[in-house]
């Protein structure tokens, strides 16, 4: 037994039954510094504690000491030259055949260095769970071991929610960008730190945005065994950004409208002007009496007429879309507006031959402006009249309803003579475009329209096939 | 010498079509209310009796200046050298003269109305390119 105990690398102290030392092994002095003749004699206890070492353990040892059978424990020990460092004991008690003690052996071995670990583990615990970000620790396949307090406060998961889990699967869910999430799988099989901010949804059901930056934990061989993860809730910076954005891109339209507006009308006005111009310079030279002197007048007049039209009606649109927050409101049928309408339109009808069907939900309200409802009316109608097909007599159908979100849907469809609406696309609603080149009109209706829609907070679409109709809907809150 | 004038706009036909006269520059004048239906009349013509100058309107209804530039785009060929296209419009916009510089057919800008100095300049290039 000697043998082995003098060659182990576990330190052996053997006492008497008064805890005395009598003999330690070569490697007790390797570890401790302290010879035989240093502790021979003496309790190991009085030359290896010091004032760190947890009295409590002490007396445990002690205790267990007097009652005679093995026990263990950790003690923080001083070698011979006052370095701490941690001993796991492992005592027991040699009995005589009569069942006395008469030897006491402790072997030691040295748990410094897991003791440092431990206690630098506590540290970061203590800094992870006091933290209000949350953090969580998962295994190298991404399965949850530990989450802090602020990660529970923030999301209203506990540990026993998530334990085992990978986090993605609690956190993630319907809005979450399924290719970040992609991308993140990526970046942990890389095994590099790196950061993504995603849509997670507390226990609540309710979605935050969260930055989190991920961090893998690797072993002495280069192998992760852990991800640290810590979260931090960026919903307040992501409500800003998109407020930011949507404001950006409604100026950014707004200015685009103006820009279009603005170059549409110095066109229409510029025209008539041009032509009042070359008129009035040609008069100059000619006698009063001759032919065309009549003719040039009749155009000059004409001219004048013309800008005076594009004026009323710059007047006309801006004063709509000066009105937008200041727009008066009120409950109205749309049926009465919708029949208003009718009855101005009820002879260009008859001469039509065309005919208009009208479904619109009983005592159907809405909130919008009157004027705007009935021009709305009147300007569709005047359209589906206009460029009704030569082919078939004219029929109009109008149906109002309100939907279950409560949107008020009114739809205007005739079966004129339609316009390719991929050639037209965006211009259709455009201010003076026109798309029929033989038919009266200035291309202002349906501009109009748009606007008087737009400015009551609603949103119009429109459908079309060249030689099988046309169809309206409109969106009112 | 043989003109097209494309213009929606019949009174500023009537102008241009008094200036040229006046200026003695030609009497055989065709006006088309529609880019359209003169892009009928020019595809006719192509293989006889091309117009030598086209005035071209660019805001109508229906095809644009633009468009029944891009609709010629085709032929350009054949057109280069024999038919000169000046565009005669009332806009101001600087970006509607930059355009109409992409387009090689086109050989002038001219601010509505037509006057004399204009039908100077489209003389004396006309008769560069014959000389």
């Amino acid at each position: 037994m000697s043998l082995v105990a003098s060659k182990t690398t576990n330190s052996v102290i053997i006492t008497d039954a008064h805890g005395y030392t009598e003999w330690v092994n070569e490697s007790f002095t390797n570890i401790t510094g302290y010879t035989l003749s240093d502790i021979v004699g003496k309790k190991p206890g009085s030359i290896l504690q010091g004032p760190e070492t947890d009295p409590v353990t002490i007396k445990n040892i002690n205790d267990n000491l007097k009652i005679a059978k093995p026990f263990t424990n950790e003690i923080l020990n001083y070698k011979k030259s006052g370095e701490k460092f941690w001993f796991y004991k492992e005592t027991t008690p040699i009995l005589n055949d009569a069942g006395e003690v008469i030897n006491f052996i402790a072997i030691q071995s040295d748990i410094s260095e897991r003791k440092k670990a431990e206690e630098e583990l506590k540290r970061l615990s203590l800094v992870a769970s006091k933290t209000i970000n949350g953090v969580i620790i998962t295994d190298a396949e991404g399965r949850t071991e530990w989450i802090n307090e602020g990660f529970t406060r923030s999301t209203g998961y506990t540990l026993s929610d998530i334990i085992g889990k990978k986090p993605g699967y609690l956190l993630q869910g319907p809005e979450t960008d399924k290719v970040e999430v992609q991308r993140v799988r990526m970046k942990l099989q890389e095994g590099v730190p790196f950061n993504s901010m995603l849509i997670n949804y507390k226990k609540s059901g309710e979605a935050l945005w969260i930055s989190m930056d991920i961090s893998p934990v690797f072993d002495a061989a280069g192998h992760i065994t852990r991800f640290i993860a810590i979260q931090k809730d960026i919903s307040l910076r992501k409500e800003a950004e998109a407020n930011l954005v949507k404001m950006s891109h409604d100026l950014y339209q707004h200015n685009r409208d103006l820009q279009q507006f603005t170059y549409i009308i110095s066109h229409n006005l510029r025209a008539p002007v041009a032509n009042a111009a070359g008129l009035t310079k040609l008069l100059v030279g000619l006698n009063k009496e001759s032919a065309d002197f009549d003719v040039l007048l009749t155009y000059l007049n004409e001219s004048v007429a013309r800008l005076d039209d594009v004026l009323k009606d710059i007047n006309l649109i801006l004063s709509i879309r000066d009105k937008k927050n200041v727009l008066i409101k009120e409950s109205i049928k749309i049926a009465d507006v919708c029949q208003q309408a009718l009855e101005d339109f009820l002879e260009p009808l008859r001469q039509c031959e065309g005919q208009v069907c009208v479904d619109i939900q009983q005592g159907l309200l809405v909130q919008a402006n009157r004027a705007y409802i009935y021009s709305i009316f009147y300007n569709l109608l005047s359209n589906a009249i206009k460029y009704r097909s030569e082919e078939r007599a004219l029929l109009i159908r109008i149906q109002a309803s309100l939907n279950p979100e409560g949107i008020t849907i009114v739809s205007f469809s005739d079966n004129g003579s339609g316009f390719d609406t991929k050639k037209a696309g965006d211009n259709i609603f455009k201010l003076y475009k026109r798309f029929h080149a033989n038919k009266e009109g200035k291309g202002i209706g349906l501009f109009l329209v748009k606007t008087h829609v737009e400015v009551m907070g609603g949103r119009i679409e429109v459908n079309s096939q060249v030689g099988v109709g046309t169809s309206f809907i409109i969106y009112l809150n | 010498m043989k003109i097209f004038i494309i213009d929606d706009d019949n009174i500023s036909i009537y102008l241009t079509i008094h200036v040229l006269k006046s200026a003695g520059f030609s009497e055989n004048i065709s006006s088309f209310l529609s880019a359209e239906e003169a892009l009928q009349a020019l595809l006719q013509k192509m293989a006889t009796d091309v117009p030598q100058v086209i005035f071209l309107d660019l805001n109508m209804p229906g095809m644009n200046g633009w468009e029944f530039l891009e609709a010629l785009a085709p032929y350009k060929q054949q057109l280069l050298g024999l038919c000169r296209i000046y565009v005669l419009t009332s806009s101001l916009d600087l970006s509607d003269s930059a355009k109409s510089e992409e387009y090689e057919l086109v050989c002038g800008f001219i601010h509505k109305t037509i006057d004399e100095a204009d039908i100077e300049v489209i003389c004396s290039s006309l008769e560069e390119q014959a000389g």
